[in-house]
């Protein structure tokens, strides 16, 4: 079965010491004024509404993120330990994780189900592995899954919280795909060819040998990975690199802006490798 | 200072707070006195109500109980500004 990317939507922003306003955006892109929000689930309303082209109102939505709405969560721990008060109703409300796949399926008119998939290490894998999944199995028809990730100043220790060292740029990001498992209505853009989970590097090997290799397939890796072992995979597989920018700013979903940025150059295979510290790996393949 | 707001200051003050607790797009002069803050032009929701509650006792140190009073305390911003009055020590 094949599961096929319709649209793509992003949001992606450096950020210094100031943050850009996203209050019209969020306007532009849904079509109407959304309020009691905060950045994180206006990247998301941002993300989400320009990959919701013809989106089908039983779609449903997979929401992940590297670090979740921190904005909100710093909000209510200031308020609970800080000002020794109680949190404000409508600022606990949007700590809960899903809040964001609320205020997406209201603004889009969505009746399917929503989740918010987390997993450290392997944010917009496992989200797009149990879209997949979810597709290949006949429990939904489409899906919107997306990956958002949001700033909260200061910068400092914004980057404390993201262990990061101070010269280190970092940015906002919100990468979503449009996937359908029946395409005849509609311009494909990419299929989505596999998501697969290895318990360890030897799995990953054995798999990537048995992968036919083409001739316009690049090779891209996950942040987890260290510039010795990008290079050992690099020789294994005898993949160009796909570099679709220059060393882009940091923030922990950043294989949505790869995603992403591969469906917009529409042309070959993108084989995606990543790891967490314990050593397994995930390989997404996505063909144009 | 709460305590020497004169009842327009007050009110004044109840305006603004519900414009930035409730993240409406208006502004002061919008919303009328006498205005039915609920069910009305402004579009208040119970989580609003919750929210100008919550509001009111940390600003002004009133708690606004649930049911008949909360009901009869945010019928507008002149029955809001007499209850806090009422209550305030």
């Amino acid at each position: 079965m094949t599961t096929y990317i319709v649209a793509v939507g992003s949001y992606y922003e450096p950020v210094g010491d100031e943050l850009p306003p996203l209050k019209k955006l969020v306007q532009e892109t849904v079509g109407s004024n959304i309020r009691r929000v905060g950045r994180f689930i206006q990247l998301a309303l941002i993300g989400g509404g320009r990959a919701s082209s013809q989106l089908s109102n039983e779609a449903a939505v997979y929401l992940t993120s590297g670090s979740g709405d921190v904005e909100a969560t710093v909000g209510v721990l200031n308020t609970i330990y800080r000002q020794a008060e109680p949190p404000r109703p409508l600022s606990f409300i949007n700590t809960v994780s899903n809040a964001a796949c609320f205020y997406i399926a209201q603004s889009l008119q969505l009746n399917g189900a929503s989740s918010f998939v987390s997993s450290r290490y392997f944010t917009v894998e496992t989200s797009l592995r149990v879209a997949l999944l979810a597709l290949e199995q006949g429990q939904q028809k489409a899906a919107l899954v997306g990956a958002v990730d949001s700033v909260v100043l200061p910068i400092e220790e914004h980057r404390q919280r993201l262990r990061i060292n101070a010269q280190t740029d970092v940015a906002e990001g919100s990468h979503w795909f449009q996937l359908v498992a029946d395409a005849s209505d509609r311009t494909v853009l990419a299929t989505l060819d596999a998501v697969q989970h290895f318990t360890d590097r030897e799995a990953l090997s054995a798999w990537l040998a048995e992968l036919p290799v083409e001739a316009d397939d690049c090779l891209a890796l996950g942040q987890s990975i260290e510039s010795d072992e990008a290079d050992h995979w690099l020789v294994e597989t005898g993949l160009p690199p796909f570099n679709f920018r220059e060393a882009p700013a940091y923030f922990k979903s950043l294989a949505g802006l790869v995603f992403c940025e591969f469906v917009r150059r529409g042309a070959g295979r993108l084989i995606y490798l990543n790891r967490d510290p314990v050593g397994r790996y995930m390989a997404v393949v996505i063909s144009c | 200072m709460n305590n020497v707001l004169s009842l327009t200051q007050l009110k004044q003050a109840l305006k603004l707070m519900i414009i930035e607790e409730c993240d409406k797009d208006v502004e002061i002069d919008d919303i009328l006195d006498d205005e039915i803050l609920f069910d009305g032009a402004l579009e208040l929701d119970s989580l609003d109500a919750l929210q100008i509650c919550m509001a009111v006792k940390s600003n002004y140190g009133v708690r606004i109980e649930g049911g008949p009073d909360a009901r009869k305390a945010l019928q507008s911003i002149t029955t809001l500004a007499q209850t806090i009055i009422e209550h305030r020590v």
